[in-house]
């Protein structure tokens, strides 16, 4: 791997330190020497570069600046900049038994699939026509007595000395299919939870819900204070692929709904309802910006479809129903309020605050990293959550997964009616065969900091597997470049990234 | 320097430091200074530089050039000590940017007070790496520093007329919650620790765990049978032996020598009052390798001048520490002299800094409360100088230590000669 790269934006140059990961503006001058290094291997530049300077004056100058840059590089190098790199070593780490119970004991958040059922049929469903890696939809509810069994399990690790907190919120989830379909679980188990002997823990509630039973349930929401999402594409035109079993759109029923939530409950509203919007060929950032901004004064998180996972024979039909957000923020009308108002939400906004977060070194993540700072420490390949990290997931079905995002194939383990069963030993494992298939890839790529891949959405390990986000040198340097020129563009979103935004 | 226009930037490594006209600039990697003590031209150009439209560059007309002639002086002295940087460009194209400084803290306290969802809490046992326990206040001297020593640095105390003594059962429930913690250092102190009751059974506890562990004695306290002690530090125990002035020779001479040439880890913390005690140290150092003895200056509430000149910082001290980047973060929110730290007085009472009150007791607390109110009330891990008068109004303030026991016994939070 090369120490540093240089890049340019349209009039400005820099320079990124692989081993640092750092980011400095570059004298044109500083920039020919690492450029030529770089290329050449050799930082004799003033001795290669052949210069015809009219003048003696000009020469001299030239090579009084020549020797200047020479000694910042120096220096530079001195400090530690531009220094070898050794990537494998950096990614070498693993996963253990202990980590993965360490990580148990101080969960942030457990989501229940509540029931597979669901009372519309989206077209872009995760768990619909275009996908395959679930379980298959039997109409399930998710039985009280094995959610029941979990959290007691689970309760176990939260009252032992892995546990590291004092007074750490945990969110119990509810998720489907459809969960107001089954509120009976949903209720039993929120007694559950209350009456359940944890000491140094505290329970909050959420759900994602498609709002269609709103109605029906508002009160009971609002007295346990949800936290609710509710997945709405925007105005009616966006919610296309929203759609009854009988083919009806569901957009009027709940809107109406959502305002009625609104409107008998505008304080609860205001704090805890949340809009998820998934962004396709039906609908624009600015639709759905400007509807959700009129109607509810909200702004919601868009998300993409999910392009993992789609059936082979499905391909075609999905990739003319995807659409790239990317490409869908160039149409909008006053783009800068738009992206003041969204910021996070629009992910070209996110990628700046994750490029900023990894590559300023201004940001850690607690205190010790600031008492104990670590040059380069050892982390896993890819951009795999570490098992549980997030959150535990419990299917319909029993299986425990680390996120209801990866294909139920790849459980961790699974309730039966005997008990709970986590062989710890081979969870590791296997995620530490999925890195050792990974890492050699992963070596060799230069954004592993920012990497958003997960395991279980490639094939590593297949032969001639490749990773859609790899990024040699050339495409890191583009990036770096296409990054740094939007902070050039918008340097006021540097500090608002910087003192706003936390990511874990 | 050419009269055309361009950017002006510094570093990212760059420490900058700006009040009212007083300006400093501080190169975290080689240690280099630029100081401008009373200039409105600079602290006005810092100003701008620093602003977050700017983000360390700013754009240098051919007209600011012409006007301000003091700039390539001031450019000069920049480059010299590589922070920072022209470059000669049309100044119509976007201008280019620079990584600013901006700390951020993923899991800051603050932050967390300010969520309805998260805990302020939930990141916590991690932080602990030091606890300290007095396991009794019973000793038969009475030595005078014995009344405030401790409160200054790691040193024996006793409690006149009450005689108490940590339960060793408390011990162990203290080591045990510590599990799953970063605690790396344990100091055992006293009283004189040879009476504790229990003590064979506390050096058992403390062999079996694997972080240092260090046994403070008063080197008056040496005298008797310490074959216990000897046993545990070829075991690995260190021993740190606390030295005053004067020194009962012959009591040093047979204590000390033997651990001095034992080959242990041992090391000396000699405290010193005044200019007398350092020439007792002259002293010793012509018989004893000096290499392990570490000084404690001790304020007396009369020794002030000594303070002054031998412990009160100049400009040249605090550039000579040359921090890295890393110690000026961790100053902006933490104390890095207490934090992770904790101290358990014989009585069970536990404190962060022995100057502040108590944090909880280990009779009534677990440790998870304890370490919850260190971090949630602050005054001590996160007790810091950009808090306080005069500090906070000085451009050294990041570039100076954490606040020691020092400030707080002297009453002042300035130990400097700056302001």
């Amino acid at each position: 791997m090369k120490r540093f790269i240089v890049f340019e934006t349209q009039n400005n140059k820099y320079v990124f330190d692989v081993g640092m990961k750092r980011i400095m503006l570059c004298h044109p001058i500083f920039f020919s020497i690492l450029k030529h290094e770089n290329e050449n291997g050799k930082q004799n530049y003033c001795n290669d570069k052949k210069r015809s300077s009219k003048t003696s004056d000009r020469r001299n100058k030239n090579k009084k600046n020549q020797e200047y840059y020479q000694r910042k590089y120096q220096f530079l190098t001195k400090a530690g900049y531009f220094s070898d790199f050794d990537s494998t070593e950096r990614l070498s780490g693993t996963i253990s038994a202990e980590g993965i119970k360490n990580t148990l004991a101080n969960l942030n958040q457990v989501t229940f699939e509540v029931c597979d059922s669901c009372n519309l049929k989206c077209k872009y469903c995760g768990y619909g026509e275009f996908y395959s890696d679930y379980d298959k939809r039997e109409n399930k509810h998710l039985s009280l007595i094995t959610a029941q069994k979990l959290l007691k399990f689970l309760a176990e690790f939260w009252n032992s000395d892995r546990n590291i907190s004092s007074e750490k919120n945990i969110m119990i989830s509810f998720y489907g299919g459809e969960p107001l379909l089954n509120m009976p679980f949903v209720s039993e188990l929120i007694k559950f939870v209350k009456l359940l002997n944890v000491k140094y823990k505290r329970f909050s509630f959420s759900m994602t819900t498609n709002g269609v039973l709103l109605d029906k349930y508002t009160d009971f929401l609002v007295e346990n204070d949800f936290q609710l999402l509710i997945s709405l594409d925007g105005d009616e035109e966006s919610n296309g692929y929203r759609i009854f079993k009988n083919n009806q759109p569901a957009f009027k029923r709940v809107l109406k709904n959502t305002i009625a939530l609104r409107d008998r409950y505008p304080e609860y509203f205001k704090k805890n309802v949340n809009f998820n919007a998934v962004f396709h060929n039906k609908n624009s950032v600015s639709r759905i910006y400007n509807f959700f901004k009129k109607t509810f004064g909200k702004i919601p998180h868009i998300a993409e479809l999910n392009p993992y996972g789609v059936e082979s024979s499905r391909i075609n039909e999905f990739k003319k129903m995807y659409a790239d957000i990317a490409d869908g923020i160039l149409d909008i009308d006053d783009y800068e309020k738009v992206e003041r108002e969204m910021f996070l939400s629009l992910p070209s906004i996110k990628s700046i605050a994750v490029f900023l977060h990894k590559y300023t070194g201004f940001v850690y993540q607690n205190y010790n990293d600031l008492q104990f700072p670590q040059k380069r420490p050892r982390r896993t390949p890819t951009g795999t959550c570490f098992p549980f990290y997030k959150k535990l997931f419990l299917t319909v079905n029993g299986k425990i997964l680390p996120c209801e995002r990866i294909s139920h194939s790849h459980s961790l383990g699974y309730i039966n009616d005997k008990c709970v069963e986590i062989d710890f030993d081979r969870v590791a494992s296997k995620y530490n065969r999925y890195y050792d298939d990974a890492r050699q890839l992963c070596s060799k790529c230069y954004n592993v900091e920012t990497c958003q891949k997960c395991i279980f959405n490639f094939d590593a390990g297949q032969p001639g597997f490749t990773c859609d986000q790899f990024m040699g040198y050339s495409q890191f340097a583009e990036y770096l470049s296409k990054h740094m020129d939007y902070i050039e563009s918008h340097p006021k979103l540097y500090s608002k990234i910087m003192t706003e935004v936390a990511f874990e | 320097m050419n009269s055309n226009s361009g950017w002006f930037f510094l570093e990212p490594y760059v420490h900058i430091s700006c009040k009212g006209k007083h300006v400093l600039l501080f190169n975290t990697l080689n240690g280099k200074v630029i100081e401008y003590m009373d200039d409105a031209r600079v602290s006005r150009l810092i100003r701008k530089l620093v602003s977050s439209n700017n983000l360390l560059v700013l754009t240098i007309t051919k007209d600011y050039l012409r006007s301000n002639p003091w700039f390539s002086q001031f450019l000069k002295k920049v480059r010299l000590h590589f922070m920072g940087d022209f470059i000669e460009a049309s100044i119509k194209g976007k201008k280019p940017v620079q990584m600013m400084q901006m700390l951020n803290v993923v899991k800051d306290a603050n932050k967390f007070k300010k969520d309805s969802i998260r805990s302020i809490g939930e990141y916590l046992k991690p932080y602990l790496s030091e606890v300290s326990i007095y396991i009794n206040d019973f000793c038969e001297f009475t030595c005078p520093y014995c009344i405030d020593a401790f409160k200054q640095f790691s040193f024996c105390h006793r409690k006149t007329g009450i005689n108490s003594e940590l339960k060793i059962e408390t011990i162990e429930r203290l080591l045990e919650e510590t599990r799953n913690t970063t605690l790396n250092k344990l100091n055992i102190l006293g009283g004189n620790i040879y009476y504790y009751s229990h003590i064979d059974r506390l050096f058992m506890l403390l062999d079996k765990i694997p972080i240092k562990k260090t046994i403070h004695t008063n080197y008056l306290h040496l005298t008797g049978d310490r074959t216990l002690l000897k046993f545990f530090l070829r075991r690995g125990m260190n021993l740190n032996i606390l030295i005053t002035f004067p020194l009962q020779q012959e009591i040093f001479e047979k204590s000390v020598s033997y651990f001095e040439r034992s080959g242990h880890n041992v090391t000396f913390s000699v405290i010193l009052q005044n200019e007398a005690d350092l020439k007792n140290v002259q002293a010793l150092n012509s018989r004893y390798n000096m290499s392990r003895f570490i000084f404690h200056p001790y304020f007396n509430g009369r020794n002030l001048t000594f303070f002054k000149k031998r412990v009160f910082l100049k400009r040249r001290d605090v550039f000579d520490q040359k921090p890295a980047l890393s110690d000026i973060f961790a100053r902006m929110k933490i104390n890095q002299l207490n934090f992770g730290k904790i101290i358990v007085q014989s009585n069970g009472d536990v404190f962060a800094n022995l100057n502040s009150p108590k944090i909880g007791s280990l009779y009534q607390h677990s440790l998870y409360k304890i370490l919850y109110n260190e971090i949630y009330h602050g005054k001590s891990w996160r007790r810091l100088r950009t808090n306080v008068k005069p500090c906070n109004h000085c451009v050294f303030c990041l570039l100076c230590p954490s606040l020691s026991n020092y400030e707080f016994v002297l009453k002042r939070n300035n130990l400097c000669h700056m302001l």
